[in-house]
Order: structure tokens, then C-alpha cells, then sequence
């Protein structure tokens, strides 16, 4: 009860609003431009959470990352081109609506879904995380080491359609964290005689690299705007329609949420996929199927809906195990290590306040993201006219500095470059990025508590009960594409 | 396609070396105790194996990956261009990634973002207006952004001079 009270009066200080506020309006930006994912947003800011109260930084990222999708529904929409991957199936019926003249009525009921699922998805993260808590209680060093390695498989494995690149970038993100100090012994590993090298790579660089630079080199090779065909008219009287739509069918927006809410708890499985899961439910399920496709409200309802739930249930995972639920939540868990914290069991038993504070700024940023596209979503639409020539410099210029300005080193703008050049390599041939990301993340704590379990156990810890159930799942996770092969086989 | 698949098997062959140059190195010029090198070693050796297995793979011509739905699809969707390996403007742009850094080592973290911004902006045929204006954006976000709001001691003046 007291990590309740006193994730609600963190949630509370100004500070940590301020930066919440903050978080929804750019998080809304980056939403609204195509190519911009949460993915790059939680990346770029990640040098500015350095050194803020563990509680805001965090919140500040997640309140980013939360909004993406409600304004990439505004792009989706009035201009036809999903702000972010997630808002593809929206476009479907969101941009005929527009077309007809009806582009206010579907992006009130996309922003009410989406509010809507939003809220839906941190009420089951909140329910969820109590009955959680006495668990991870009994994890200790083998059950945690096991657990990193779970993680580690879930995003290279399930979030991968060829697992040997999946693996393949999960290793090599392990490989580059053994660089530096070693942490049992100290004595430094691969380090060149290179000063810098030392500490090893720094997270940030590496995500940044990894993350926001292939993003800005595509965005920069864009001539014009990314709204070619011109922006569709609303009103606020349509939008009000809207949302009243999405509200009179609540029962769909509450099923579009849960499925949103079950992807989201299975790492790994593919967040993108989920509002095409839902639009296939609501049509599968609607009175009007033959609409879908053509300017169904229902259409961009189930999307918009299970869009914003999915993190909330990614957060389950991501909170309580350590295990990512999303590519966005892999690079949230380097922030937890960038504010000094420990992702795993440890989190939710040390950290009982901060994963509370997290559950109410999910559900209050979904709201205000609502309340705020509602009142600017015109105005502010227009930033998809800015051509991407003009973003890209911009965001370089916010790359570069806010690299040296974490530890006011040159290097780790010099790591920056290399890793961003890695990056772009790595999305060119479909390497899974966010898998090097979290073994890189979490290379020094499997080795580390891998260290332990074999001191205070010996190496038969692996055969401990939930270790050994914990293993039987990975085997069963690295089977998994050979069993949906066969199966995919067996039906035709 | 044929030469994308050439350029993606040198790019695990590079990764082959360069794990192999480490893991030598650690072996026998560190010469590192058990307890310190076993785990890069296991690491090691397991990404050469599965990039040996991948390359395998492409020889064989089974190489049917879709993208990793890890990925945004972006590119599929909208009109941002996806980077493209043989792209030059692709390549451009981390150029001027590099070139922004190196200018900021020269004249320093206020005057070399601005100045490199100002090339980049005019290059790409946008107007004075434009140029003027991205400038003062990027002197927004140096010094109002990060030194004045968020006291970040930028070197303002030619890093190298310190």
C-alpha cells in the first residue's frame, strides 16, 4: 500500500508532470511523422533522461512512447500514411472517411479508442503487477540469470521471422557488452589500449546508433513532405461525433483492447501485428463487414484501440521479469540501467513505487495525448508537410549533442557514428536490432549473476526446478518457427 | 538483388573477422585467465557459428527472410524513402553526420552544428529564408536547449584549443 501512495505522489510532483507533458507533446510529434517511430523517440531522448529522478526519466520516456501511436492515427487519417508502423490497418478505413469528408468523425473515434485502450491497458498492468510482486519474491541469482537469457531468446526468436538472425544479433549484442571492465574480476577486456575503452561501450551511443540514425538517414533521403496529397479538413464538432461513436461501441473497443493487451504480454510477439489482429476481429464480428475497407468506423476503432492497450501488457513483462513485451520496452529497460537501476525480479521487488508511477502515466497520457490532438491535431498535422530534409539536420544536430552532453565526451559521439553506421548496415540486411540491443543490455548481468548461481550453487543450478522450467520454455521458444512451419505445412 | 546478397555475405564475413581478431587477441596477447575469458569466449563462438550457418544458408539459396517484424515497416507504408545500401543519399546523409562532427571538434559545439546545418540546408537547393531560419534552430537547440535549460558546458569554442 505505501509503494502505492508513494507512486502516486511521484506520479504528482511537478516535475514529474512537467516532464510527462513534455513526453506527450513530442511523442505526438514523432507520431505524426511517418518514419519517426516511439522507437526512435525513446532512442533520441534517452541522453536527456541522464541523471533525472529514476520515477520521471522513466515516466517521461514511457509517456513518449505511449502517445506514438494516437498521433500517428492523426497522420493516418487526414493524410493517408500511418505516422507510425502501427497505425497501417487504421488507414484503411481512416483515410476514405477523410476522403468523404468525414475525417473529423474518424479521428474523434480514433483518439477516443484510443484513450480508451490506453486506460484499459494500464488498469490489467496495475491489476497485474500485486499479484506478480510475491513471485518474483522467490527468484533468486539462477532464476534471474535464467530469466535474461528468456528475455534474450523471446525478441531474437519470436521477433524474428529467420531465428538464426534473430540469435545471431542477440549474440552479438553480448559480445560487444563484454568489452571493458570485467565486472567479477576488473581486469579490462579488449580494450586496445584505449582509454576510452575501458568502461566498454556506452548504452547510449549504442542505442542511439543502433536506433535513430538509420532512422534520420531515411528520413533525410526524403526531397519533400511526407503529405503529398494534402491534409483533410475537421472540425470540432465532427471530432466530438467521433468519439461518441467510439464510445457507443464500447463493447468493441473493450475486446480491441484485450487483444491489444494479450499480444502485448507475449514478448516478442510482434506489436505491429496486433491492430491487424483486432481490425480482423471487428470485421470477422461486425453487422457491416462489407464496409471494412471502404470508411468503416468500426474499422479504425478496433486498430486505434488495441494500438494503445498493447503497452500496458508489454509493461507486464518488461516490469516484473525484465523480459521486453515490444522493441520500444528493450531499449526502456537500457534506460532503466542509464538511471541506475536493475531490470529484472529485482525491479518490481526493489521498485514496487516507480513500476506504480509507470502504470498511472500510462493511462493519463493516453488521455491527455487524446485531449491534446483533439484541440491541435489540425494544427499540428501540418508538420507532415515539412519536408524531411528540413527534420533530418535538425534531429543530427540533437543526436550529436545530446551524445557528448551525457558525459561530455567526444568518444562516445566517435562510438555514436560507428554504431549508427553498424545500425543502418543492420536494418539494410533485417538484422533484429532490438535483440542486439537487449543482449548488449543485459550481457553483464547474466554474466554476472551466472557468476553467483555457479558460486553459491554450483553449475547444477540449471537443474532447479524453475530454472529448469524457465529452459524448457526457451528450448520450446527456439522450436516454436519449426513448429508453426510444420503447421503452416500440415494445413495446406 | 545478386550483389546485395554479395554485399550481405562480406558483411558477415567481416563479422567472422572481427570476432575472431578479438577472441585471438584475447587469448594469447591478453592471455586472459578462464574466469575473465570464458564468457566473451562462449559468446563469441556462438555468434561465428551462427553466422557461419547464415552464410550457409545464402549459399544455398534458402534464404526466403522476411524483414524481422521487429522492424518498423515504414517503408512499405509511406513515402520515406528506405535506406538503401547502393543509395548515395543514404550514404550522404551519414556523411554529414561525420561532417557535422568533425566541424564541432574544429569550431566548436555552437558555430559547427549551425555551420554544417547552413551547407547541408543550402546544398539540397532550399531557399535563404529556410537556411537563415534552420540555423537559428540549430542555435536554438545548442545553446538555448542544452546549455541555458539543461546546463549542459558545451565547447563552445574549437575543441581541439582545449
Amino acid at each position: 500500500m505505501s509503494d502505492i501512495l508513494s507512486g502516486l505522489a511521484s506520479f504528482g510532483s511537478p516535475t514529474a508532470l512537467a516532464f510527462m507533458v513534455a513526453g506527450i507533446l513530442i511523442g505526438c510529434i514523432f507520431g505524426l511523422v511517418p518514419g519517426l517511430s516511439g522507437l526512435t523517440a525513446i532512442a533520441l531522448l534517452l541522453p536527456f533522461v541522464y541523471g533525472m529522478d529514476p520515477g520521471v526519466g522513466l515516466s517521461f520516456l514511457l509517456a513518449t512512447h505511449a502517445v506514438v501511436n494516437t498521433g500517428g492515427s492523426l497522420t493516418a487519417i487526414l493524410v493517408g500514411i500511418p505516422g507510425a508502423p502501427s497505425n497501417t490497418a487504421t488507414v484503411l478505413d481512416g483515410y476514405p472517411m477523410a476522403q468523404r469528408g468525414e475525417g473529423g468523425r474518424a479521428l474523434g473515434a480514433a483518439l477516443a479508442a484510443s484513450a480508451v485502450g490506453g486506460i484499459l491497458g494500464s488498469i490489467v498492468l496495475i491489476a497485474m503487477l500485486p499479484v506478480l510482486q510475491p513471485i518474483v519474491l522467490y527468484f533468486q541469482s539462477p532464476e534471474t540469470f535464467m530469466i535474461a537469457v528468456l528475455g534474450i531468446t523471446f525478441i531474437a526468436v519470436l521477433g524474428s521471422q529467420d531465428m538464426v538472425k534473430g540469435l545471431l544479433s542477440g549474440a552479438l549484442g553480448m559480445f560487444i557488452a563484454t568489452f571493458g571492465y570485467h565486472s567479477v574480476s576488473g581486469v579490462p577486456r579488449f580494450w586496445l589500449g584505449i582509454d576510452q575503452m575501458l568502461d566498454g561501450f556506452p548504452l547510449i551511443p549504442v542505442a542511439l546508433g543502433l536506433f535513430a540514425i538509420p532512422e534520420i538517414v531515411a528520413l533525410g533521403q526524403t526531397g519533400g513532405g511526407v503529405a503529398r496529397r494534402g491534409i483533410a479538413e475537421t472540425s470540432l464538432r465532427n471530432i466530438l461525433k467521433g468519439a461518441a461513436d467510439a464510445f457507443l461501441r464500447m463493447w468493441l473497443v473493450v475486446r480491441a483492447s484485450l487483444i491489444g493487451v494479450f499480444v502485448g504480454l507475449i514478448p516478442g510477439l510482434g506489436g505491429e501485428t496486433a491492430p491487424w489482429m483486432a481490425y480482423a476481429a471487428a470485421k470477422a464480428t461486425s453487422r457491416k463487414p462489407e464496409a471494412f475497407g471502404r470508411g468503416s468506423v468500426e474499422g479504425v476503432i478496433a486498430p486505434e484501440a488495441c494500438n494503445n492497450s498493447k503497452e500496458g501488457g508489454a509493461l507486464v513483462p518488461t516490469l516484473a521479469f525484465g523480459i521486453p513485451g515490444s522493441s520500444a520496452m528493450a531499449i526502456l529497460i537500457g534506460a532503466f540501467f542509464v538511471l541506475g537501476l536493475e531490470a529484472g525480479p529485482q525491479f518490481l521487488r526493489n521498485h514496487m513505487d516507480i513500476a506504480v508511477h509507470l502504470s498511472v502515466t500510462l493511462a493519463v497520457a493516453n488521455i491527455l495525448a487524446a485531449v491534446v490532438l483533439i484541440l491541435l491535431g489540425p494544427y499540428l498535422a501540418r508538420v507532415t508537410v515539412v519536408p524531411g530534409r528540413i527534420l533530418a539536420p535538425l534531429l543530427m544536430v540533437t543526436l550529436i549533442v545530446g551524445t557528448y552532453s551525457v558525459e561530455n565526451n567526444l568518444s562516445h559521439v566517435l562510438f555514436l557514428m560507428i554504431f549508427g553506421v553498424l545500425g543502418f548496415l543492420l536494418k539494410e540486411f533485417n538484422f533484429n536490432r532490438p535483440a542486439m540491443l537487449l543482449g548488449f543490455v543485459l550481457a553483464p548481468m547474466i554474466e554476472t549473476y551466472m557468476h553467483i548461481a555457479s558460486r553459491a550453487h554450483g553449475w547444477t543450478f540449471i537443474f532447479r526446478p524453475l530454472p529448469l522450467a524457465i529452459l524448457a520454455i526457451i528450448v520450446l521458444a527456439m522450436a516454436w518457427p519449426a513448429i508453426r512451419r510444420r503447421r503452416g505445412r500440415a494445413d495446406r | 538483388m545478386r550483389s546485395y546478397r554479395s554485399v550481405e555475405f562480406v558483411f558477415l564475413a567481416g563479422i567472422i573477422a572481427v570476432i575472431g581478431c578479438f577472441l585471438i587477441l584475447g587469448a594469447w596477447y591478453y592471455a586472459y585467465n578462464w574466469s575473465v575469458f570464458a564468457f566473451p569466449l562462449v559468446l563469441g563462438l556462438l555468434a561465428i557459428v551462427l553466422t557461419c550457418l547464415r552464410m550457409i544458408t545464402m549459399l544455398r539459396g534458402g534464404d526466403k527472410a522476411a524483414p524481422a517484424d521487429t522492424e518498423p515497416p515504414a517503408a512499405a507504408v509511406s513515402p520515406v524513402a528506405a535506406p538503401s545500401l547502393f543509395s548515395g543519399a543514404a550514404w550522404a546523409q551519414l556523411g554529414w553526420m561525420l561532417a557535422m562532427l568533425v566541424v564541432s571538434y574544429l569550431i566548436g559545439f555552437l558555430a559547427g552544428p549551425a555551420l554544417v546545418v547552413g551547407v547541408y540546408v543550402k546544398v539540397y537547393r532550399f531557399g535563404w529564408l529556410a537556411t537563415i531560419l534552420m540555423i537559428l534552430g540549430t542555435l536554438a537547440i545548442a545553446y538555448l536547449g542544452f546549455t541555458v535549460l539543461l546546463q549542459v558546458p558545451l565547447p563552445l569554442e574549437p575543441f581541439w584549443s582545449r
